[in-house]
């Protein structure tokens, strides 16, 4: 990622270079409620299609900071960003999805916390995921989005096959 | 510099504030008047001047009976000086100038005529000129509101004036650059850009620039100066909720986001039972009820406002 993508994300969240992690927090989900759906100052601003479209970018933007500052944290247990760790191992065959994306992470040093931090999914889902519980699951609809980020965070390479994947396991399971 | 008016060719000039909003009904009126006592009582000569064309009150505010005299007997060379039209309030250093029916005389085809009211506007020996703007966005009131020192809009918290302040915001703004490209000569690329604005998706000032950038370097640095010096501000009437109170700040944010242009948010006043009552008392607010939230607000603004001018020189 270069210094140029994450300067105009700071700029974005109208953010400073530096900023905490809660200030972080903070500016985005400012900047989240502003283009919302119901936001009287966007209301008659803009088109459904710009307001998907920067609800996108500022989505974007917000992940790549995470990165960013979690890529800063000097802790000796920093986790290691997806980009700078070995490269993932390909899913064999007839390996479990679920303990694919489990030895990923922790390949990463990241915990289901910080993955939950980044993505915004609660742990518990993440931990049926990764365990295929899948009666606890949510309904399709949310699994897909939730195994995609999953996925995306991990820095996998083609989340969006994995995620089809898991969702057909999912499928053939509950039937 | 002096704090009383601003130097202009050997002579201080008075400070102008405009207000307008797009929308009728939303308080201009009554925010210009009572901002006109609130600078008063503290002791700066001031003079309101109603430029709202189809509901002209801001006398009834004032509590000054309907004036027979008015700028259009300046305009129709009736009187020497445009301080001959003035007449007094029942607030000491307020005056009052009714501009309705000259308005109406000076629609559109006299333009000659508007820029000599405005350059004469320029020659009051006051310290203040509060303009109360009429609803619209036509180009008379775009000029008045870019004539002045101060331009403010007055916004609800509801959808439609909150499109129309957009609406306002982004006319005022063209309007300025057509003016500006008179002088700097970069009309051609403005209209080439223009053009070009379905194929290019051109919806807002910044894409604008953006695009003049492209196809004239030169001109799309100009243009951002202009930008960059056109500064409105807004106030957020009748705020009812929380949410309502964050609605400037919101403005703010996304005219940052969307037009690059940068507005300041002078502050919301609350809905005040206080009004309806001052009105029953042929009062203004901040002189019946001083300490009442919506005088507390109008103090404020006006302070807002005077400070913008400290930290900008």
């Amino acid at each position: 990622m270069s210094r140029d993508t994450l300067g105009r994300d700071y700029k974005l969240l109208d953010l400073k270079e530096g900023a905490t992690a809660q200030e972080v927090r903070r500016a985005y989900h400012r900047k989240k409620t502003l283009y919302s759906e119901g936001s009287l100052a966007t209301y008659s601003l803009l088109t459904p299609e710009q307001r998907e479209e920067m609800l996108d970018k500022i989505e974007r933007a917000y992940m790549r900071i995470s990165r960013d500052i979690q890529s800063r944290l000097p802790t000796p247990e920093a986790p290691v960003s997806p980009e700078s760790a070995p490269a993932p191992a390909p899913l064999r065959p007839g390996e479990s999805l679920g303990a694919y994306l489990k030895q990923r992470r922790e390949e990463l040093g990241l915990t289901l916390r910080d993955i939950a931090n980044s993505t915004r999914i609660r742990t518990t889902y993440l931990e049926h995921i990764e365990n295929e519980r899948l009666v606890d699951l949510p309904a399709p609809v949310y699994l897909r989005g939730f195994v995609l980020e999953f996925a995306r965070v991990l820095g996998l390479p083609d989340p969006e096959s994995i995620t089809a994947a898991y969702l057909e396991m999912a499928k053939e399971e509950n039937s | 510099m002096a704090s009383l008016g601003t130097e202009m060719n050997g002579h201080i000039r008075p400070r102008i504030w405009a207000v307008g909003g797009g929308k009728g009904g939303v308080g201009k009126t009554v925010i210009t008047a009572n901002s006109a006592i609130s600078l008063a009582q503290q002791g700066k000569s001031c003079i309101a001047l109603d430029l709202d064309l189809g509901g002209a009150n801001l006398h009834t505010v004032l509590g000054v009976p309907d004036p027979d005299r008015s700028l259009s007997d300046f305009l129709r060379r009736k009187v020497d000086t445009l301080s001959d039209t003035m007449v007094p309030t029942p607030y000491p250093n307020l005056h009052f100038i009714s501009g309705s029916k000259a308005l109406l005389e000076i629609a559109n085809p006299k333009f000659s005529q508007k820029e000599k009211l405005i350059r004469h506007i320029n020659t009051l020996d006051v310290d203040y000129v509060l303009l109360d703007l009429g609803a619209g966005s036509s180009f008379n009131t775009l000029d008045f509101f870019l004539s002045a020192d101060e331009g403010v809009l007055v916004v609800l918290p509801e959808p439609t004036s909150v499109e129309n302040a957009y609406h306002f915001i982004k006319a005022a703004f063209y309007r300025r650059l057509k003016k500006a490209t008179r002088k700097t000569g970069v009309a051609e690329a403005i209209d080439k850009a223009m053009e070009e604005k379905v194929a290019r998706g051109i919806q807002s000032p910044r894409t604008l620039i953006k695009n003049v950038l492209q196809i004239n370097p030169e001109a799309g640095h100009a243009l951002e100066e202009e930008a960059k010096s056109f500064k409105p501000n807004i106030i957020v009437n009748q705020a009812r909720k929380r949410d309502d109170q964050e609605l400037g700040n919101d403005i703010v944010q996304a005219c940052h986001d969307y037009f690059g242009i940068s507005v300041r948010n002078l502050g919301h006043i609350e809905e005040d039972e206080s009004l309806k009552e001052a009105v029953r008392l042929r009062r203004a607010v901040v002189d019946a009820f001083p300490v009442s939230s919506f005088a507390r607000s109008i103090h404020s603004i006006v302070r807002n406002l005077l400070g913008v001018r400290n930290y900008s020189i």
